[in-house]
Order: structure tokens, then C-alpha cells, then sequence
């Protein structure tokens, strides 16, 4: 597979308190990863050592297969955007202004696609209007803008739904599907809010004390999280059986228990499954939302 | 760089506190003729018009100029940190040394500009009034190339506090109080500088009329050694320089026009450590 951003070992250190402990990340091309933490977990850092606002104490990190310690990182970051923390835009300026500006910043000859972008992120009708006037969206929408310029094909997003109202929420929500899905942008966006972050993400990367502690896609999180019921048998070799004869879903976890996906009468299967000397010992159904994948895996506390 | 020179400068295209120092400097050159002009006309019965007011004028600009490169400098770089746009140029690959370089850059740019406003202005209005420049044309360009260093050590210093401290606020209040603890710092060196072992005491008038001056020694001088402390001091002090740029350098003996060309040098190494130890603080600053 190939990674647009790796880490390896990352760490970062604020004195004696380590913000990031050997880190290891990978963001497939073409993905939108979320990256989910709680408060102090180490997002935002790795986001700022990404970026290039801060060096990481120990270990590397690679964009586009370029490693941190070679100087040519900068021509790498050259493809990227981000927006950390908030949107960094100049309140006095216009959202045209702003743009030209970064124009540039970035180098580009003249201002072609500029009319284009701001249609993308829907900020054509803004004329003279100065960025401190816009609402929180608009502003948010003009530092996707300013990220966008350059044609980048890796976008850095912290947070970039906090403080949003709900529909400021699905024009970024729609924003972001849009540019992943026309323009093939890889995403890293790190949010508080699992719900929407698990409407766009097709990768997660769960971090916690300064350490991703699970990457998985979604795909796997889906088939980890689906409606299931869980069986625990004395004999699951007879209860696999059982199964696959009456075409019933399931998948086998351990040598006790047995995922069963569809939707079955349990009276009856323990019945059926007495008569092949298989007897359930334990059954539990269950659903796991990302929210409850994420507070099983960091262990029960949900401030996310 | 050429890139980030080149964002610099639209953004100065419309950035109001460039369009204010400018309005400023515009003002500050009328007052200064306007009150000359009428220091002038007040003392002329005594003394003459002055044949040297022009001269005068040009170098007065240099004392504030500190400060107006002080409020530039800290509200325009500054303003790179309270907006977080210094993050869309790391992101887009600058270097951070390029970006303090082309902040001193444009710092020292805006601070030569806006001696040109003045000095264009002081030409227009004063030379019709007062009369060409007084001083031979080596001095004058001495004098320019001295006003263009210490433009370019003030530039090079409040650069320094804009980007190595990230509040506005702070960088803005530090640079100003800085500006004007090296006034004191010159009223308390200057003295002590300039003192010489023996002064000139006792004027004595004889029967004929004819004066003459009794040679005492000095009993405040404090010694070669303090004495070339205090000089050290003053000669890195850009303020120390300005004001004698300004104040007492019109009638500009050899001695004087010799130590004015030795004061570049004095600014050219402030320049060059100030910027070294500005790049290397930058580069390892934690950016938010």
C-alpha cells in the first residue's frame, strides 16, 4: 500500500512530559484518516510536527516517502495543506485577498483557478466583505481554500468542524467527500466529534497518551461493529457446522466463541444445537458505534 | 524567499499601518519645516537666518524613525502570529530562515521608505526656503550611508523581538520601551563619553580686553578605561548615533567625519549577530 504521510517512532517531548511516545502512523494515498484522541492525547502536536511548526525530539516522519531529516521535506510539504488549530487567515483582508496572498506565498504565476476555488469551498459571492465579518463556517471554508491553493494532494485538518452549527457542519462534511472523491485528496482530520468523523473516514488512527494505539479502516471497524451475537459454546466445531448447513452468517473468534451476524431465534439454535452435544455456555448480543469501538479500546473513558 | 518578498509586499500594498507611518512621516516632515521656519523668523533679528537649516532638517527624521520601524515592525510581524498565517508558509514549504529573513527584509525596506518620504518632502518644501544643503557632498553621503545602518540595526532588532516573542502585544510595548531605555541609556553614557581630562574653566579678561581661557583639569572624568567603555557602549547604541547624527554633526570637523565612517562597521557587526542569533532562537522556537 501506499502511505502519503508515515511516522516512525515519533516522539515529542515539552520537558518531561512526552506529548508524543514512539508514534507510529500510516495514511494510505486516497484516504480520509481520522484521527481520534481525547483532550491532551497528542493530536494537535503531531499535527504541528507534521506540519513543520515544530521538530519532533526523536524518531522520523516521511511525506510522500520523503523523510523529516533529508531538506527535501520542504518540497514535500509543498503538496500539502493544513489547517491547524483554527483557520490561519487575515481577519482585514477579503477572502480573494487572502487567497492572492497565498498565491504567493505558494509561488503560483498568476491567479488562475482562483474564481474555481472559491466556488468550491462556496465563498464566491463574499465580494469586499472582510474575513473578521464571516461566520464561523465561511471562515473555516476560506482556510480549506487557502490549503487548497496549490493543488495539494494531502490536506491537514485539526478540528476543522469545532464550533460549527449544524449546517456549517455538512458543508464541510460535503466539502471534504467532494475533494477526496473529485480531486483525490488524502485527508488526516482529527475531530472530537466521532459521529461525523465516522461519516467521512475511511481510516481511523486512535490515539492516547501520545501513541496510536490501533489503525484500522473502515471495513474492518464495520465488520467489528456489526449487529451481532455472541455465542459461547463447549463444541464450536459443531456449532460452525450448524451454521454453514442452514446459511447463517457468523464467524468463529476463539476455540468458545462464535460471532453469529444474522438474525436467529436463540430458543430454537440452542435446541438444535443440544442435539449435536453443543451446548451454549453464554450469549451476548451486541452493536458497537465508533464511540463505543473507541471507549472499549482506550478503556472506558469517553472524553473524547 | 523571492516568493515570500513577493507575498510581503501585496500584503503592504494595503495594510494600514504602512499607509498611516507613511501619512505620518508625510506630517512629521511639514511640522519639522513649519517649526524651523518659524524658530527662524523669531531669531533672525539675533542671529541671521540660519544658512544651514536645511542640512539641519534632513538629519532630524533619524530620531524617530526608531520608533515608527518599532510600531512597524512589531504590528506587521506580529500580526503573522495573531492571525497564524506563519503557519501557511512553513506548511507551503518555506524555510524558517527564510521567513526571518524576508521579514527583516521588508522591515528594513518600509524604514528606508519611509526616510525617502521624508527626505523628498524636506527637499521640496525646504530647499526653497532655506537654501541647498550646506555640507559637502562626501558627508552628506557618510552621513546617508550611516542613516541607512542605523535603519537597518533598528529593522534588525525589533525583527528580532517580533518573531522570537509571538505576542503582538508584548512584542509591540517591548520594542517601543527598548527604543527609549537606549535614550537613557545615551543621556547616561553621553556625558561620561564625550568628557574630556581637561577642560576650559576660568575665562580670564585682561586690561586690553583680550580673553583668555584658565585649562583645568577635569575632576568628573572618570578614566580612560570608563571613558572607552562608555564609547564602546555608545558606538553600538543606534540611538547614540542618531542623535549625534542629527544634533551636533551639521558643522562636522575631520575627527568627526572620520569617526562617521568607522560607525557602519560598528552596525554592520550588531547586524550581523542580532540576525545570526535571531535565525537560530527562530529556528528552534516551538511555532503554535
Amino acid at each position: 500500500m501506499e502511505y502519503i504521510l508515515e511516522t516512525q517512532n515519533l516522539e515529542k517531548k515539552y520537558k518531561n512530559f512526552k506529548a508524543l511516545d514512539n508514534l507510529n502512523m500510516h495514511i494510505p494515498k486516497g484516504s480520509i484518516y481520522g484521527l481520534i484522541g481525547k483532550n491532551g492525547a497528542g493530536k494537535t502536536t503531531l499535527i504541528r510536527v507534521i506540519c513543520g511548526l515544530q521538530k519532533p525530539t526523536n524518531g522520523t516522519y516521511s511525506i510522500y516517502g520523503i523523510s523529516n531529516t533529508n531538506k527535501k521535506i520542504t518540497d514535500a510539504r509543498k503538496r500539502m495543506g493544513a489547517i491547524v488549530e483554527l483557520p490561519a487567515i487575515r481577519l482585514e483582508a477579503t477572502a480573494m485577498d487572502n487567497l492572492k496572498e497565498q498565491y504567493k506565498i505558494v509561488g503560483l504565476p498568476n491567479y488562475d483557478n482562483l474564481e474555481e476555488l472559491l466556488k468550491i469551498v462556496g465563498l464566491t459571492n463574499t465580494g469586499k466583505k472582510k474575513a473578521k465579518n464571516f461566520s464561523l463556517g465561511m471562515k473555516q471554508r476560506l482556510g480549506i481554500a487557502i490549503a487548497l491553493v496549490g493543488n495539494p494532494d494531502f490536506l491537514i485538518l485539526d478540528e476543522p468542524i469545532n464550533g460549527l452549527d449544524p449546517e456549517g457542519i455538512i458543508e464541510i462534511r460535503e466539502l471534504i467527500l467532494k475533494l477526496n472523491k473529485e480531486k483525490k485528496i488524502t485527508f488526516l482530520i482529527s475531530s472530537h466529534y466521532l459521529d461525523e468523523l465516522s461519516k467521512i473516514a475511511t481510516e481511523y488512527g486512535f490515539i492516547d497518551k501520545g501513541k496510536i494505539i490501533k489503525e484500522i479502516s473502515k471495513q474492518e471497524l464495520e465488520k467489528s461493529s456489526r449487529k451481532r451475537i455472541e455465542i459461547k459454546v463447549n463444541n464450536i466445531k459443531e456449532c460452525a457446522l450448524y451454521l454453514e448447513q442452514n446459511n447463517i452468517s457468523y464467524e468463529v473468534i476463539s476455540d468458545e466463541i462464535i460471532n453469529i451476524y444474522d438474525l436467529v431465534n436463540i430458543s430454537e439454535l440452542a435446541i438444535e444445537l443440544s442435539k449435536r452435544n453443543c451446548i451454549i455456555n453464554g450469549f451476548n448480543e451486541k452493536e458497537e458505534s465508533l464511540e463505543n469501538y473507541y471507549i472499549n479500546l482506550i478503556g472506558g473513558n469517553s472524553n473524547v | 524567499m523571492y516568493k515570500l518578498l513577493n507575498a510581503s509586499f501585496y500584503r503592504l500594498r494595503k495594510n494600514k499601518i504602512f499607509l498611516g507611518l507613511v501619512i505620518l512621516t508625510i506630517i512629521i516632515a511639514v511640522f519639522m519645516i513649519v517649526s524651523e521656519y518659524l524658530n527662524n523668523i523669531k531669531y533672525s533679528s539675533v542671529f541671521g537666518i540660519s544658512s544651514n537649516t536645511t542640512d539641519i532638517l534632513l538629519m532630524k527624521f533619524i530620531n524617530i524613525i526608531g520608533f515608527l520601524i518599532a510600531i512597524f515592525t512589531s504590528l506587521f510581524v506580529g500580526a503573522e502570529y495573531s492571525d497564524g498565517t506563519i503557519r501557511n508558509k512553513i506548511v507551503a514549504g518555506h524555510s524558517k530562515k527564510n521567513i526571518y529573513l524576508s521579514n527583516l527584509i521588508v522591515s528594513i525596506l518600509v524604514g528606508i521608505f519611509l526616510e525617502l518620504i521624508y527626505l523628498i518632502v524636506i527637499s521640496i518644501f525646504s530647499i526653497p526656503i532655506f537654501g541647498l544643503v550646506q555640507m559637502n557632498f562626501s558627508q552628506l553621503a557618510v552621513i546617508l550611508l550611516d542613516i541607512i545602518m542605523i535603519i537597518i540595526v533598528y529593522s534588525s532588532i525589533f525583527n528580532f523581538i517580533a518573531l522570537i516573542c509571538s505576542n503582538i502585544t508584548i512584542s509591540t510595548v517591548s520594542s517601543l520601551l527598548l527604543i527609549l531605555i537606549m535614550f537613557v541609556i545615551d543621556m547616561l553614557l553621553s556625558p561620561t563619553a564625550n568628557s574630556t581630562e581637561y577642560i576650559q574653566k576660568n575665562i580670564v579678561m585682561d586690561e586690553k580686553g583680550n580673553v583668555t581661557y584658565e585649562v583645568v583639569k577635569n575632576e568628573d572624568y572618570p578614566g580612560k578605561l570608563v571613558q572607552t567603555i562608555c564609547k564602546t557602549i555608545s558606538n553600538f547604541n543606534p540611538v547614540s548615533q542618531a542623535i549625534e547624527i542629527s544634533g551636533n554633526k551639521i558643522n562636522m570637523n575631520e575627527e568627526d567625519f572620520n569617526n562617521m565612517k568607522v560607525y557602519p562597521l560598528y552596525f554592520l557587526g550588531l547586524i550581523i549577530i542580532i540576525t545570526a542569533i535571531g535565525i537560530y532562537l527562530f529556528n528552534i522556537k516551538e511555532l503554535k
